[in-house]
């Protein structure tokens, strides 16, 4: 049930490092204007537009934190490492990692970061300014 | 829309398992047809009264079904493979069914049989997540269960109620995986897999199978089955993931396809008597009971701590042990819940018995995500 530990060369980069910050890349669909994170180019989730109609988007890597969970236990990946759910401020529910450094509290602001020495082609979220 | 009550009555007459248990040497082969034997010993026919099977399998990989069937003498009867992830069994459940109300046969079979060994095609779509491990169920579930108790006021203790009540159940079910009784202590206490969840709050991996042999009307008058010990399909509806909008999708997959099935039935959750729930994880209990209009939203965990779930109490909610205790092996779990249901609407359950239990419901989810719901009447 793990998926893929690094991202694929040919999926592209999942974010980037912007001027305003680390942007998450995800698609928009053209017909419909829905959009998502990650990237995907197969097919609108909302109105089944083809490929050829879903673009790149960026979403701001920062959000809400709703709740949050140590992870002790895992196949691949080394433990225990923190992981939250994140609502974006532009819009979808994610799964992350967070900073295991941080305290954290359900509510709390969250901004992403560049990967660490471990997780450098993941974003990994930490305390956000209120 | 046709529904498949609209079509033939469909009766459950005969029920079967082998044990749910830890992974094993022990072949598929050897755990499926010792289902399907005891079924047919239940429903009190022999192997070429059987025109279709639906063999049920998650993790086996292709062509699971002939190689077993085989054993029980080759009789040339319909053959076909299901999957649909954890809601396996019940699609194949479904499918039986769909196959002697539509009249394509009088006497079918659904079997579910699974071990833990094949891989699993939903990660590897070429997508790549935002982090590697959001697809490990028990994360995912970790998350749902921090924000359930932080946005709803639980506390553990709550939750582990739901694994209580279902691990002392399990510890009644001579075919569970888990046959404990265990303390709320025990059930609450680290080491944590992720968040609070504490082992015992996770459905244990196994292997095993089930079986279930519907019959139309004239197919039981034909093998003259004793009708006291049948069990009429009264509702079964599935359905997919939908653009819910940031809802969760599990718990608003439960609530449609239950409304579906209430609708089909012509009844109201107030009269269901025994319910088996998909909860692979404690903290869906709570969330699938409200969604299914058990009791009011936010009221699951009051009413578990009051005994409104236990056997004896207002529904019989997971009697089995439900896929905590009784176990997950996936193929079969859909089933087993048949069995169960069945084996409770006739009176059979010994010490497990919901008293008077006339109307059952079963339930689960898979990954995709897709929900599937049936109702059996007595
Ligand atoms: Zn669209």
């Amino acid at each position: 049930m793990v998926s893929k530990d690094i991202p694929s060369e040919e999926a592209g980069p999942l974010w980037v490092d912007s001027e305003q910050g680390i942007q998450l890349i995800g698609w928009i669909c053209h017909k419909c204007g829905q959009r998502g994170v990650p990237r995907q180019r197969f097919g609108c989730e909302r109105c089944g537009a083809p490929g050829d109609e879903i673009r790149e988007t960026r979403f701001e890597a920062r959000g809400v934190l709703r709740s949050f969970a140590e992870v002790h236990r895992h196949a691949k990946w080394p433990v225990p490492f923190a992981m939250g759910e994140i609502s974006l401020a532009d819009g979808p529910t994610i799964h992350a990692f967070l900073d295991d450094e941080v305290e954290w509290h359900p509510g709390a602001t969250v901004v992403g970061q560049g990967g660490d020495r471990l997780r450098d082609s993941y974003v990994v979220f930490t305390l956000g300014e209120r | 829309m046709v529904l498949i009550t609209d079509l033939r009555p469909v009766h459950v007459v005969g029920i079967g398992l082998h044990p749910y248990q830890y992974p094993t040497e022990t072949s598929y082969i050897e755990l499926g047809l010792q289902a399907v034997r005891e079924a047919l010993v239940d429903a009190g026919i022999t192997w070429p009264a059987v025109e279709a099977a639906f063999v049920g399998t998650a993790r086996l990989g292709m062509a699971a079904g002939v190689p077993m069937l085989r054993y029980l003498g080759m009789t040339g009867l319909r053959v076909s493979q299901v999957e649909n992830a954890s809601a396996t069994g019940s699609t194949a459940f479904r499918q039986a069914v769909a196959e002697v109300a539509s009249g394509l046969a009088d006497v079918a079979i659904a079997i579910g049989v699974d071990k833990p060994i094949g891989r699993i095609a939903a990660p590897d779509t070429g997508i790549t997540p935002i982090s590697p491990v959001q697809d490990v169920p028990f994360a995912r579930y970790a998350l749902l269960t921090e924000r359930y108790l932080a946005e709803a006021g639980y506390t553990k203790e709550q939750i582990g109620l739901v694994a209580v009540k279902n691990h002392n159940n399990g510890a009644l079910n001579p075919y569970a995986q888990r046959r404990k009784r265990r303390t709320l202590e025990e059930v609450v206490r680290p080491p944590y897999v992720a968040g609070s969840l504490n082992s015992l709050q996770i459905t244990p991996i196994g292997e095993g199978a089930a079986a279930v042999i519907v019959m139309s009307d004239e197919a039981m008058d034909r093998f003259k089955v004793d009708q006291r010990r049948s069990v009429r399909v009264a509702a079964s509806s599935t359905v997919s993931d939908q653009a819910f909008d940031g809802a969760n999708a599990d718990v608003a997959l439960t609530q449609a396809a239950t409304q579906a099935a209430y609708e089909e039935w012509g009844g109201d959750p107030s009269d269901l008597d025994v319910v088996e729930v998909h909860d692979a994880f404690a903290i869906e209990e709570l969330l699938f009971v409200e969604a299914m209009g058990l009791c009011p939203p936010g009221q699951g965990a009051a009413e578990l701590a009051k005994g409104s779930f236990d056997i004896g109490g207002r529904h019989a909610v997971s009697p089995s042990g439900g896929l905590l205790a009784m176990g997950h092996p996936l193929g079969p779990t859909g089933l087993g819940q048949i069995a169960e249901i069945t084996r409770q609407l006739r009176g059979e359950a010994g010490d497990r018995q919901q008293p008077d239990a006339r109307v059952g419901l079963a339930h689960m989810v898979g990954i995709g995500p897709v929900c599937v719901v049936h109702i059996l009447q007595r």
